[in-house]
């Protein structure tokens, strides 16, 4: 059975009087890789920062590897790889005086996969970062955070300015890291194709709580759009929580399955009397039906 | 008017602190003005009067230039003549008024002819308009032009001539800054600039320069919070040479001994301004450390380093001009002078990182106003109280005052969270 990495329990966090975090409560075991989507402003970076440490919540705790962050020995927070939303790479460093640099910060760097990611990427360590595009000044921060060789592996939007080639390289770097060596790896991403390709389970963070949180397989056998003649068992359906919100168009009524089922759905909707069309949904219209539940 | 205004206060916010900081130097050297034993009709007259306007007024021109650079990085500079002209126009009016207030009242209270107000005013044009271009060696060269023209007016023989180049230069700008706005549409690339010509730009690319001859970079907090010719001290380097010409021309111990506290503690605010810039590059190397408060030492002390460093190369700098001028009891009086300001700069530093970000707002003048307050009162200590008092008394009670103030400044800080200081 695998141990939980991260445990959050009732994290709050608020700007002024705008509350990000709202009591949120999470885990995420070893060797997952989860994906986090959530809308802009829903409070992701906030998040991720404040596992990092870099945020500190008002109320509410949060442990890596059953530590809370004051107590966590130095040599564990040096195999946390972290990449930040915007590049924290210094401009006027060549690549190469930058990683030397950093990697004094981290005991296990690896010099010699740093330099096969810098090869593989094609990234010159001899470049200045001002002179980088957008995405290569990304790929730099992915290289620091994979050469560390990290347990864990949090990472805000990092495939942001990244062209397909490159992301798919990214992310299949990703996966090697998890197979080998048993890696947590947490990313946030708008980009729902992504998530697919590497992540085994994925969270969306809205209202300040992680309102959704499944195993991919699971959710991807189980969500669909049902559409269906209306019901006197509507009132029933209302209270499953795996459902989004009903809308009635005419003789019709609609509505999406949005969490995984402990049976198929022709079961399920046998259970409710339903003789509904069932058209399968992907990832990123069962992400946009969440999204707008309460809308 | 009303886009007038909106794109004068925007100029003035987006220049940076040093703007009130002008307007206090001017104040004072108005003050000091009064207490000038000079003949009226030498030359060292003429060049005194020119000092305390013009260059003021340069560093006025400069610091809304700074604002300028960042609306012209605007795309609506290069589509939009409204916006073009509006705040090219904005920007002479303001530039004008501000050389006028800086220089009026010595004008008018000294006996120089009144045609030589036209001269601070030049200069803050100049100054303004002195790195628009986006050629970094066209600047250069501007500006060494500029620094050129500065010293050339000090010199008798060529002053005349200087005076009738710099006027006409001041119309030439002006005139090309209209213009090339009229050609935007042939020349768009050039006319829009991203952050070029910007301070930063123009930090980075100095950075950039200096890495070149350094070997490795050790595991010091510093480097990845300040660029490295500023861990060098560049600034103290900078205005100790500034200073060192200063002192040559004038040996006005109450001039002196201002400017060198102006620049001892004027050339400290830039580098935590530049902290406020950097600081978000330690988010891939802030939770490597045992805790918080070593991350936050860790940058209070190598920020103490610099600090210290700058004022070593100005002190050393001014002592050598007076100890060559066998004037010991000067040298005695600046030295102490010089440590009382870093001293009592040093007390205040710490709130500077969580505070200070050179930009024009309550907090920024609020910070400056009370450092520069307790500058001048050391000011006036060491000038005219000293006499009375001893030195050494006026000494510990300068280090029990800003030890007890570092005490309480340092432990603000050290227990603010992380994210107060990186974000």
């Amino acid at each position: 059975m695998t141990q939980p990495i991260i445990t959050i329990e009732k994290a709050i966090k608020s700007y002024n009087s705008l509350r990000v975090l709202d009591k949120l409560n999470w885990q995420v075991n070893e060797g997952d890789i989860v994906g986090l989507l959530g809308k802009n402003a829903a409070g992701k970076s906030t998040l991720l920062e404040s596992i990092m440490g870099l945020r500190e919540l008002e109320q509410g705790e949060i442990k890596l590897w059953g530590y809370s962050w004051h107590e966590l020995p130095q040599s564990q927070k040096q195999k946390i790889g972290y990449v930040a939303q915007t590049s924290s790479a210094f401009d006027w460093m060549k690549v190469s005086q930058y990683l030397d640099y950093i990697c004094q910060f981290f005991p296990s760097w690896d010099k010699a996969y740093c330099e096969t990611l810098l090869k593989r990427w094609r990234i010159s360590d001899d470049q200045v970062i001002s002179k980088l595009s957008g995405g290569q000044k990304q790929m730099l921060d992915v290289v620091q955070a994979l050469s560390i060789r990290p347990e864990l592996l949090i990472l805000d939007e990092p495939v942001a300015h990244l062209d397909p080639n490159m992301r798919r390289a990214f992310l299949k770097e990703v996966i090697d890291l998890c197979c080998e060596h048993g890696t947590t790896v947490i990313f946030s991403t708008h980009i729902v194709s992504d998530l697919e390709r590497v992540a085994n389970r994925v969270a969306v963070l809205q209202f300040g709580v992680i309102r959704h949180y499944y195993e991919l397989d699971e959710l991807k056998a189980s969500i669909a759009k049902l559409s269906f003649a209306n019901s006197t068992k509507t009132n029933l359906l209302e209270k499953d929580a795996s459902i989004s919100k009903i809308q009635q168009f005419g003789e019709t009524t609609t509505t999406s399955i949005i969490a995984p089922l402990k049976k198929p759905i022709e079961e399920w909707c046998a259970f409710y009397g339903l003789d509904a069309t069932i058209q399968p949904m992907n990832l990123e219209d069962w992400y946009l039906e969440v999204a707008n539940e309460f809308v | 008017m009303n886009l007038f205004k909106s794109n004068a206060w925007i100029l003035m916010r987006s220049g940076t602190i040093a703007l009130p900081f002008l307007l206090i130097l001017s104040v004072v050297f108005s003050v000091l003005w009064h207490q000038k034993t000079l003949d009226p009709s030498s030359f060292r007259y003429i060049k005194t009067y020119l000092l305390m306007t013009c260059l003021p007024s340069l560093f006025l021109g400069f610091m809304l230039g700074i604002g300028l650079q960042k609306l012209k990085a605007h795309y609506l500079w290069v589509t939009n003549e409204v916006y073009r002209y509006s705040i090219l126009k904005a920007g002479l009016t303001v530039t004008v008024i501000g050389a006028l207030c800086m220089s009026l009242y010595i004008t008018f209270a000294s006996e120089v002819a009144l045609h030589y107000l036209v001269l601070p005013i030049s200069f803050a044009i100049i100054g303004l308009f002195v790195n628009s271009s986006s050629s970094l060696k066209y600047n250069i060269l501007r500006n060494l032009a500029c620094s050129a023209l500065l010293i050339a007016m000090m010199f008798q023989t060529i002053h005349e001539v200087a005076k009738l180049i710099i006027i006409a230069s001041c119309c030439y700008v002006i005139y090309a800054e209209f213009n090339s706005s009229k050609r935007s549409s042939m020349s768009s690339k050039s006319m829009m600039l991203t952050d070029r010509q910007s301070v930063m730009w123009w930090n980075g690319k100095l950075a950039t320069f200096t890495a070149k001859f350094k070997k490795s970079f050790n595991k010091d907090i510093a480097w990845s919070v300040c660029y490295p010719q500023t861990k060098m001290g560049y600034l103290g380097g900078y205005f100790a040479a500034i200073l060192a010409f200063v002192l040559a021309t004038n040996d006005n111990e109450l001039l002196i001994s201002f400017l060198l506290l102006s620049l001892v503690v004027g050339c400290q605010f830039p580098v935590y301004q530049e902290f406020s810039q950097l600081k978000h590059q330690l988010k891939a190397i802030a939770h490597t450390f045992a805790d918080k408060q070593s991350v936050i030492k860790g940058i209070i002390y190598s920020f103490d380093k610099v600090v210290i460093r700058n004022t070593l190369f100005i002190l050393l700098a001014i002592l050598g001009v007076m100890l060559f001028r066998q004037d010991i009891n000067s040298a005695i009086k600046i030295t102490f002078l010089t440590l009382f300001a870093s001293v009592l700069f040093l007390a205040f530093a710490p709130l500077l990182l969580i505070f200070f970000n050179g930009c024009i707002n309550a907090k920024n003048i609020l910070l400056f106003t009370v450092i520069c307050g307790f500058e001048i009162g050391i000011f006036g200590l060491v000038h005219y109280v000293s006499e009375q008092l001893s030195i050494y008394l006026i000494c510990i009670a300068v280090f029990i005052t800003a030890g007890l103030i570092r005490y309480f400044t340092q432990q603000f800080v050290t227990r603010q969270p992380l994210e107060r200081i990186i974000n």
